[in-house]
């Protein structure tokens, strides 16, 4: 048996939960933005990463250059 | 000032969404504060609907995640409309530790009859360096009072998760009263 995804929703003035399916719609729309969202997460992460390689790879060469640890961390602020 | 409690949920089970419903329309602003995850892992993003829409919305935010990266996004950056922040996901990817995301949003002058304006501010939570700091300054450009909030992730706000509706009314008096 599939699993049914549903919602939670919460009357302010009464203060009754209720447990809702999600319509056809619903899941869809869904089903959607969850593929879009991991791809953007997917190129986020990886972008991230590039960054931070490049970040390492610049200080490893003014490193080289022989700046100290300090100097470098001032230009990079 | 005074600061009511409206509603509080805390997630037994997972969920996709989070709604309050028939908000009453005798405060002066509505403060909504979360505790929040997704199920997937790795960084998901929080999206807010608003009288059950996503749309009509235009924002900003301005973001740092710990490591250096700092950058500013509006609606029409690729995120969906009724992107808030990044929240926590499940372990996985930069995340090393199950943990919650905590965020606020408030609305001033939620039940007035011109665009309503919102901010939101949230930090993720992360047992490593990368971590992300939002903040977002939002417009929803209907005039129809705030009736309802829907908060949710990009797959599933997990177990454990809170979100509390507080009502604020303003004060004649200069104190401030939280019940």
């Amino acid at each position: 048996m599939s699993e049914v995804i549903t919602k939670l929703v919460i009357d302010c003035e009464t203060g009754i939960q209720s447990v809702v399916p999600l319509t056809p719609e619903e899941l869809e729309e869904r089903a959607l933005m969850a593929a879009q969202a991991e791809l953007d997460r997917q190129a986020r992460e990886a972008e991230e990463a590039a960054r931070l390689a490049a970040k390492a790879s610049a200080e490893a060469k003014l490193s080289a250059l022989g700046l100290t640890k300090s100097e470098i961390a001032a230009l990079l602020k | 000032m005074t600061m009511q409690v409206i509603q509080h949920i805390e997630l037994g089970s997972a969920q996709s969404s989070i709604t309050f419903s028939n908000i009453p329309q005798t405060y002066t602003d509505l403060l909504l504060v979360t505790s929040i995850r997704d199920t997937s892992g790795g960084f998901q993003l929080l999206l807010l609907d608003i009288n059950g829409s996503s749309s009509n919305r235009k924002w900003r935010s301005l973001f740092g995640n710990g490591v250096g990266g700092v950058g500013s996004q509006t609606e029409t950056s690729g995120n969906p409309a009724n992107t808030i922040a990044l929240v926590n996901g499940a372990v996985g990817g930069p995340i090393s530790v199950v943990a919650y995301t905590s965020a606020q949003l408030y609305f001033p002058n939620y039940s007035g009859s011109s665009f309503k304006s919102f901010s939101a501010d949230s930090v993720t939570e992360n047992n490593s360096t990368e971590n992300y700091n939002f903040i977002e300054a939002g417009l929803w450009e209907q005039n129809s009072a705030i009736t309802s909030l829907t908060v949710k992730t990009t797959n599933t706000v997990a177990a454990g998760s809170s979100a509390t509706l507080y009502g604020i009314l303003k004060g004649s008096s200069g104190g401030v009263t939280v019940s």
